[in-house]
């Protein structure tokens, strides 16, 4: 479904119009339908108070388990606005969009914008369906001595997986869910998610490991989840290497294994740090998948004694290069794409843009996110976005510390970095 | 500036395509990683160099020729090639390396809806042409590391126009003998063509190993690929060729190229064919290798597949992706199988003695250093 329309205020009805439309459509619930409308018409709003009788483009893309309203823009709008700190100036009329803006932002569950390759900026809201909390239905889970892998599990197949995480690793799932299975079920639909599931010749099920290829380079990967993890260790190995097989021709670069419990050596994935999550700690695991002829980084030199021992311990081939604060304006202002999961208080924050004012703009959103008590917040810095680099300084003051590396996570290697507090 | 509608322009099947990214030049390599020199053992390259007829042409060639466009469709070499293959120069075509050979003929077969059956683990080339050209790619799992004829015949079906056969299959080494390829060519029927890629034909040495070429009278339905990169050394030229039927070579004859073999390919190509002294020294060098390499792994523990190819497989008990990166820095490059679909294992060229004892030093200790620790403390860089 797609709406073309001119950014001026008299169209706003029919933009509100669609997006609920579509919303429902998609599945959404009412309410999640009127949250997306109301955070459709202050998007709306600010952008027609940014770049005024600029045609646009509005669709939807259902993606089965949330539903992402996509507005096409041709140039790029005012990007302070789209913050989620944004604060209102209540004296002036652009002012009060902004507010507006900043509670659109709030009512959902993921808020990004980004340049698009091909021109013209997209700017996405996301709300993510609601689905019936599971039955309790706690079973035992039996070792399987044989099993076979597919692909392409059956639904009640998948259900069951469902269960067996819910049972066994509720509070290990990080930074996805697959609970409950409607969920998980829908999860695979949307065809971004992929599940290698192992069962015994009577299809009881000894466990499974699920896959998520995103945009970029990278497929971030879960589990492998067991049904009797005392014996994990060939069926891990088996569930591993067949998902390095299913992604080694093709584009992706490498794939990030979240894990509950520690993966066999085996099974190809290298050490890429371990993160504390609220239910626990989550092994995480990296394996490449080409041939790397090697990259420029540009590091903080706060962050250059962790980047340069992972680099080391990963065999990365990387020439490194001191990223200085030297009084450049960079990309001018700082814009961050937020993630929120407000289940489990989690917040991942992605800086889009990195300039003089970083500090404040970070300081905003941990004040706010602290507001609303999320308790695991977890910011991500690019080594091949040499801007990026301005920000480590601000991110270890605010209690960050460096956890994990992922090459080819971004334009370069991604520096995962969590809070652990306050202000250090 | 105007932007193009690139969105509306470009098609599905490409724009899901992601480029091919080749390595880059040494210099830059060894200065990424750290190695004061570099031994490519990732391309199956012959280490002799070309043949001694090739090299002396290569050495006295008149620059003056190059102002001059080649022959267009390499008349002298196809006429030599046809002499020495025992077939007709029309039933010959020439193109710029193996790989346009076989875009010419998925260009003269295929159209949208058709599709190629093949392996899912042998020469990348195959599939990457169809799916860039928006022609599907049927893939059989190999069985025991071999073409799996039973998987391919379940494939075929009436949209099905090639069915490609890498014989010896890289990277495992294996192949199909005359008979299984005569009955595997009979059960298929002639409703299909079936391109046997011969690229590596010239070393084979075993009685039953088929000559594709030779059956083309039986199955006027084959199309047989081989090359002058592989045994002969001519890789940096760029120069393949596959033999048919005059009525098949007649239709991709079409789709193929004309001009796009260089001088001095067609000419060194000419001066190397048929060198039965260097091919035997090839031989012989490729046996070495594989011995050493064989009596390594089996020190190490590591399973390894041989075979008569200049290249072998090696199973390793980490990622493969890793052991290339540590490889790099002791100076060996070697090409991760991940991307074959063989997680894990790493294929190895062979080469002369020096780079091969050096080779196996690095092995030895790359395989070392990440066995020495426990399992635990491996996975996650930690002591315990």
């Amino acid at each position: 479904m797609k709406l073309s329309v001119e950014l001026v205020p008299e169209r706003m009805p029919v933009v509100v119009g669609f997006a609920e439309t579509a919303a429902k459509a998609a599945g959404l619930d009412a309410s999640a339908a009127a949250m997306l409308a109301l955070s459709t018409e202050e998007l709306f709003l600010a952008l027609c108070n940014s770049i005024p009788g600029a045609a646009i483009t509005v669709r939807l893309h259902d993606r089965r388990y949330a539903a992402d309203l996509l507005f096409q823009v041709p140039q790029p709008p005012d990007l302070r606005i789209f913050n989620i700190t944004s604060r209102p100036d209540h004296d002036t009329e652009e002012g009060l969009a902004e507010m507006g803006l900043f509670l659109a932002s709030r009512a959902c569950d993921q808020f990004s914008i980004r340049q698009m390759a091909l021109g013209g900026w997209e700017i996405m809201l996301r709300k993510e369906r609601s689905y019936p909390a599971p039955v309790q239905q706690s079973q035992p889970y039996l070792a399987v001595q044989t099993w076979q892998l597919t692909t392409t599990p059956a639904p009640d197949a998948v259900k069951q997986f469902s269960t067996l995480i819910a049972d066994c690793y509720a509070a290990c799932q990080f930074p996805e869910e697959f609970t409950p299975p409607g969920r998980l079920l829908d999860k695979l639909a949307s065809n971004e998610y992929g599940l290698i599931l192992a069962q015994g010749q009577q299809g009881e099920l000894a466990g499974g490991l699920i896959w998520h290829a995103g945009e970029g380079r990278i497929v971030e990967c879960f589990g492998p989840y067991l049904a009797a993890p005392a014996e994990p260790e060939q069926l891990s190995i088996a569930l591993c290497e067949k998902l390095t097989e299913q992604f080694g021709r093709s584009s992706r670069q490498g794939l990030v294994l979240y894990a509950p419990q520690q993966p066999p050596a085996a099974a190809g994935f290298e050490a890429a740090g371990s993160l504390a999550i609220p239910g626990g700690t989550i092994w995480t695991g990296y394996r490449m998948l080409a041939e790397e002829f090697g990259a420029d980084a540009a590091v903080a030199a706060e962050l250059m004694p962790f980047y340069t021992d992972w680099c080391s311990s990963m065999a990365l081939a990387r020439n490194i290069r001191s990223y200085h604060d030297d009084g450049e304006t960079g990309n001018g202002l700082t814009l961050f794409a937020t993630r929120l999961n407000r289940q489990i208080g989690m917040a991942r924050l992605t800086p889009l843009l990195v300039g003089r004012d970083a500090e404040a703009v970070l300081e905003e959103h941990l004040h706010l996110l602290d507001q609303e008590q999320f308790s695991a917040i977890y910011c991500t810095v690019d080594t091949g976005r040499p801007f990026d680099a301005l920000l480590a300084p601000h991110l270890l003051h605010n209690g960050f510390s460096p956890l994990m590396l992922i090459p080819w996570g971004g334009t370069g290697d991604l520096i995962l970095l969590q809070r652990n507090g306050g202000k250090r | 500036m105007n932007l193009c509608n690139l969105e509306a322009l470009v098609p599905q099947y490409v724009r899901q395509f992601e480029a091919y990214i080749p390595s880059p030049p040494d210099d830059e390599l060894q200065q990424m990683f750290g190695c004061s020199r570099l031994v490519r053992m990732n391309n199956n390259e012959n280490p002799l160099g070309p043949p001694p007829a090739a090299a002396a042409f290569l050495k006295t060639f008149d620059p003056a020729l190059v102002s001059r466009y080649p022959s267009g469709d390499c008349r002298p070499l196809r006429a030599k090639l046809a002499d020495y293959l025992g077939v007709t120069p029309p039933q010959v075509i020439l193109g710029n390396g193996a790989n346009e050979v076989i875009a010419f003929v998925i260009k003269a077969f295929c159209q949208q809806g058709d599709n190629i059956v093949t392996a899912d683990r042998t020469f990348a080339v195959y599939e990457w042409i169809a799916r860039f050209s928006g022609i599907d790619a049927r893939l059989a799992p190999l069985d025991d590391f071999g073409f799996d004829e039973e998987g391919l015949l379940a494939r075929v079906d009436s949209r099905t126009k090639l069915v490609f056969i890498c014989n010896p299959n890289n990277p495992t080494g294996t192949w199909w003998s005359r008979d299984r390829l005569i009955r595997f060519m009979e059960r298929l029927g002639p409703d299909h063509i079936v391109v046997l890629d011969e690229a590596y034909a010239e070393f084979m040495d075993q009685p039953d190993y088929p000559d594709g070429i030779s059956l083309l009278s039986r199955f006027p339905n084959l199309i047989i690929f081989r090359t002058f990169s592989k045994m002969y050394a001519l890789a940096g030229l760029r120069i393949g060729y596959l033999v048919g039927t005059e009525q098949v070579t007649d239709i991709v004859r079409k789709t193929a190229i004309v001009y796009s073999v260089n001088t001095l390919a067609q000419s060194a190509a000419l001066a190397a064919l048929g060198d039965q002294t260097f091919i035997t020294a090839t031989r012989s060098l490729v046996q070495e290798g594989q011995q050493m390499l064989a009596a390594q792994c089996a020190e190490l523990k590591l399973p390894i597949l041989t075979s008569d190819c200049n290249f072998a497989m090696i199973k390793l008990p980490f990622s493969d992706t890793l052991a290339y990166r540590l490889l790099m820095q002791q100076g060996y490059m070697v090409r991760t199988m991940t991307g074959f679909r063989f997680p894990g294992w790493i294929r190895v060229s062979m080469s002369n003695c020096d780079a091969m004892q050096g080779f196996c030093t690095a092995l030895s200790r790359l395989v070392h250093s990440r066995t020495d620790q426990s399992p635990l403390a491996r996975a996650y860089g930690v002591s315990l």
